[in-house]
This record gives C-alpha cells, structure tokens and sequence, in this order.
C-alpha cells in the first residue's frame, strides 16, 4: 500500500511542477514585457521615473505570478486532481509559492536592474534593488492570501489590493505602516522609518497574509 | 471490512441539494452509478475522494473520512469528469506528477507513469503534451492519473463521456481488467450501456437520491421501453445514417450539421452496427454522446413523480 508523500516531498514536487509549467506557459513573455517598462520609460523621462514608475511593476507583477496561479487552480477544476491527492492541502500554496515567489521576485529585480541601467538613477542603488525584490516576496504572500479568499477573479482583486497598498503606502498616514509599499521603500531607505523598521513590517504583513492563505486552503472544497 | 461506508449522508452546495440522506456500503468489486446529468452522481464521487465535506452524516472511506485523512485518499485513484489537466505537461510528467503527489517515490515515479500509461493504451503518446490530445486521449490519461499509485478504490467519474466507440470498447475492457485484478472501482455514467459493459451491481441516483441498488437486470427492462439516444459528431453524419436507417431497431434518426442522433430500442446492436458503419464509410468521429433524456424518463417513472413535488 503506498504511503502519503512527506510534506516537503509534496511541496518540492508541486515547485517542480509549476516551475515548468510556467516555463512552458506565456507567462514569462508577459513577465518580461511588464519588466522591461521602467527600463524603456527612463529613457524618455531622462531617469527620473523612480519608485513612483516602478510601482506599475510591483503592482502587477505579483499578481500575474500568484493569482492565477492558486485561483485558477482552484476555480478551473484543476484543483481536483490536487485535491484527491493524500497532500496536506496547504503545502498546495506552499508548493506554488516556492516556485513563482522567487521568479516573481527575479523579475522585479530585473526590472530594477534594467530601468537602473537605462539611466534611472534612483533603480541604480543595490539597496533599492534588495527592496524591491523583498517587495515583490511581500506581495506574493499577499496575493496568495487574497486568491484562496477570493479564487474568482482572483487576478482582478489582487491588482486592487496592490494599488490601494500603494495608495495608502504613499501617504503619510497611520495606515501606510500595514502597506508592502511603504515597507519596501523604507527598506530603500527612501522613508523617514528605517530599513528594520521596513523589514519588520514586510515579514509580518508576509507573514499574516501566509497564514491567511494556508489556512484557508485547507478548508476550501473544490 | 467495508470499502465505503455512508450513513444518512447530505450534501447541500448553498441552498441546492446535491446528495440527499445517502445510507450505502460497498464491500468491493464494481459498482456503477447510474442517473442521469445532474442527479448527484459527481458529488457522491467527490465525496469519496474527500474534494468534499458531507454537510450532514458520515461518509467514511476504509474505515476513515476521505476529506480529511491523506492515509484515505493514498487509497483512492480518482479520474474526475471534467477535461482541464495541466496541459503544458507531457503525459508521461503529468501521470508522474500525479503519482509522485499520491506518495510513489520520486525515483519510482516515472516507471509507474509509464506502467499506467501502457495499461491505458497511451506508451506511444507518453511524450506529447497534454496540450493536443482528443477527448479519448484524455480520458486514457485521466485513468492513468488515477491508477499510477495502485490504489486500492478507482473513483471514476464518467470516463467514457465523449469517447468514439473503439476507444470506449477499449477502455472499458481495461477497467473490467483492473477489477478483475482486485481493485474496488466505482464508476458513474448516465448511459446504462456503458455501465453494464462493465458490472451488473448498480445504484441508481437521481436528483440527490438514491433510488434503487442492486441488480442492473430490472433497471434494464425499464431502460429499454425508452428508445436510446445516440448524437455522433462526425464528417459525415449523412452516410453513417443511411446504413443506420435500414435497422430494425432504429425508430428515429435526427440531423444537425456534423452531427446524426439516433434513437434506437436495441442500444448493444445500435453501437455494434455504428461501430461497422465508421469503418466501412472511413467516418471521422469526433464526439459521440448519449443524451439522457431517455433515462430521465425512466427515473421519473421509478419515482412515480415524488421527485418532482
């Protein structure tokens, strides 16, 4: 009789999985597209694009990698198989996560890098780039929670929750202290907080959407 | 010890019933679900998977509750109805993936996908991606998916939907082959046809409710007063019918375009005579369904329309 796979044998193989998947997919044209904006808008706008232009990447970017990711899987039926699975049902996201988190965080740096090279002086800092790249990671929890809350148009709400985060996190208000925004340019050192203070808030705000996200799915029948 | 066991289990999804006070035990071999689209068969299935939670009752599964024990479903081979897969796999990746996440280690898990793969008829199609495949190709990998771990229960659901009647013959031997090697299997079907092919042990479901269990002989009797419809999607509807529309048992035949509906009263020569007819006009079949209307009849009649109150 077979046995349940250990937990990090499911997480593990469910990285696998998606990682060629989205190798295969059109995913990563569409990443590289988004990517390259910053890049291509410094040139005319003679670097000074900055963190404002960029946050169309960090906006996006999590999204596309993490809500179709889970939500599809979860409203396309896909799911089932996954479900059907003797797997701990969280190590679904685990899994997920492992492998576009990163990807996903690759992509923003790269982004970074490229506007920084493309004369934008404020992508130039490896500080800035660590920052954003660490933003990126932050989102990706958040989208995660967001998806297996709201697997329907997943995509749709996550893109909401990141621009009002960069709402609030622009601002100079009480609420932008819970924002991946404010977070992550506190980690660029482009706020009055300082780069702890920026990283603490990243990892709970990370941490509370995880937990969001791993416990919900183990309650979701598909 | 019991394979399934079901006391007054419920499935409401919001306010719609999906499975209604279901008291049932399976002790093994196999055993169809019958009832036609819509009456519960899909949610029992899921049920025994543990995709789902009964809302009320108990449902356990080898002594446990599916949805919640991953020792439960290490048992359990599931090929659901739905066609999505991840489709930017290979075959042979997928089943292997499949059958890594069902506990077969890791190095072991391509020879099972390629073990299952044979048993399923699909060897030659193990490199291409899921991607290209017919709805038959499909089903077959489906199947394999859901044997690679050599679980002791098969939970499948409608597995010969849409398949042309070569490869519908062709899988259902090799379902009839895994029970006879011991595997308990529970496969459902709106088609009474299909289900026979393969166990003469059937529940009848119909809008939630568990009608009948037992032999299929009675069923059958009734099933064959209503003429049994058959849509083939094909090149040429127009030359599969007129060999068709010299049969005995062909009381109507229906055009569309691509497509022919019979409805016969003899529903074992109808598939042999159409399994000829393909061969001899070099027919290309693309899909081939049976509407269940004529089983909805049947129910309605069984019911004595309580069903509808």
């Amino acid at each position: 009789m077979t046995e349940p796979p250990s937990i990090a044998g499911s997480i593990w193989t469910l990285a696998r999985v998606t990682f060629a998947r989205v190798r295969r997919g059109s995913l990563r044209r569409v990443a590289f597209a988004i990517a390259a904006l910053p890049a291509l808008a410094a040139v005319p706008l003679h670097g000074h694009g900055g963190l404002t232009l960029f946050h169309i990447v960090l906006v996006i970017l999590p999204p596309l990698f993490i809500a179709p990711a889970i939500g599809e899987e979860i409203e396309e039926r896909t799911g089932s198989y996954l479900w059907s699975r003797p797997i701990e049902r969280w190590t679904i996201v685990a899994g997920k996560l492992l492998a576009l988190a990163p990807m996903c965080a690759a992509f923003v740096a790269l982004a970074a890098f490229a506007a920084g090279a493309a004369g934008d002086d404020a992508m130039r800092s490896p500080q800035v780039i660590a920052a954003v790249a660490a933003g990126a990671l932050g989102s990706c929890a958040a989208v995660a929670g967001i998806a297996t809350l709201l697997p329907r148009h997943a995509m749709i709400f996550a893109i909401v929750y990141q621009l009002v985060d960069a709402v609030f996190g622009g601002r100079d208000a009480s609420l932008h202290f819970v924002t991946v925004d404010y977070a992550t340019r506190s980690i660029a050192g482009a706020t009055a907080s300082s780069v702890m203070t920026g990283a603490i808030g990243l990892v709970a705000i990370a941490a509370v959407w995880l937990a969001v996200a791993l416990a919900r799915i183990a309650r979701i029948e598909t | 010890m019991s394979v399934v066991v079901a006391e007054s289990c419920s499935k409401w999804y919001g306010n719609v019933l999906g499975l209604s006070d279901l008291t049932w035990t399976m002790r093994g071999g196999i055993v169809g679900l019958l009832g036609p689209n819509g009456a519960g068969k899909s949610t029992l299935i899921k049920l025994l998977a543990g995709l789902i939670r009964p809302s009320r009752g108990s449902l356990r599964v080898f002594g446990g509750t599916p949805f919640e024990s991953t020792a439960v479903r290490a048992r359990i081979g599931y090929a659901p109805e739905h066609e999505q897969t991840w489709d930017e796999l290979t075959a042979r990746e997928l089943v292997a993936a499949m059958a890594e996440l069902a506990g077969v280690p890791r190095r072991d898990a391509p020879a099972a996908a390629d073990r299952a793969l044979e048993t399923m008829g699909m060897t030659e199609h193990a490199k291409r991606r899921v991607r290209g495949f017919s709805k038959g190709m499909r089903q077959r990998v489906k199947l394999a998916t859901a044997i690679a771990h050599d679980p002791d229960l098969l939970l499948l659901d409608e597995p010969l939907t849409g398949v042309d009647p070569m490869a519908r013959a062709d899988i259902v031997e090799r379902i009839r082959l895994l029970g006879e090697a011991g595997k308990a299997i529970v496969i459902s079907s709106h088609v009474l046809y299909e289900i026979e092919a393969l166990t003469r042990e059937i529940v009848v479901v119909y809008r939630g409710q568990v009608l009948a269990e037992g032999n299929v002989y009675e069923i059958r009797g009734l099933i064959d007063k209503q003429p049994h419809r058959i849509r083939v999607n094909c090149d040429k509807p127009r030359e599969l019918a007129s060999t068709l529309a010299s049969a005995d048992h062909v009381v109507r035949l229906g055009f569309e375009r691509d497509a022919v509906t019979i409805e016969t009263r003899d529903p074992d020569r109808c598939y042999d005579l159409l399994a000829t007819a393909v061969l001899d006009h070099h027919v290309v079949v693309r899909a081939m369904t049976s509407p269940d209307n004529n089983l909805g009849a049947v129910f309605d009649y069984l019911t004595g329309g309580r069903t509808d109150d």
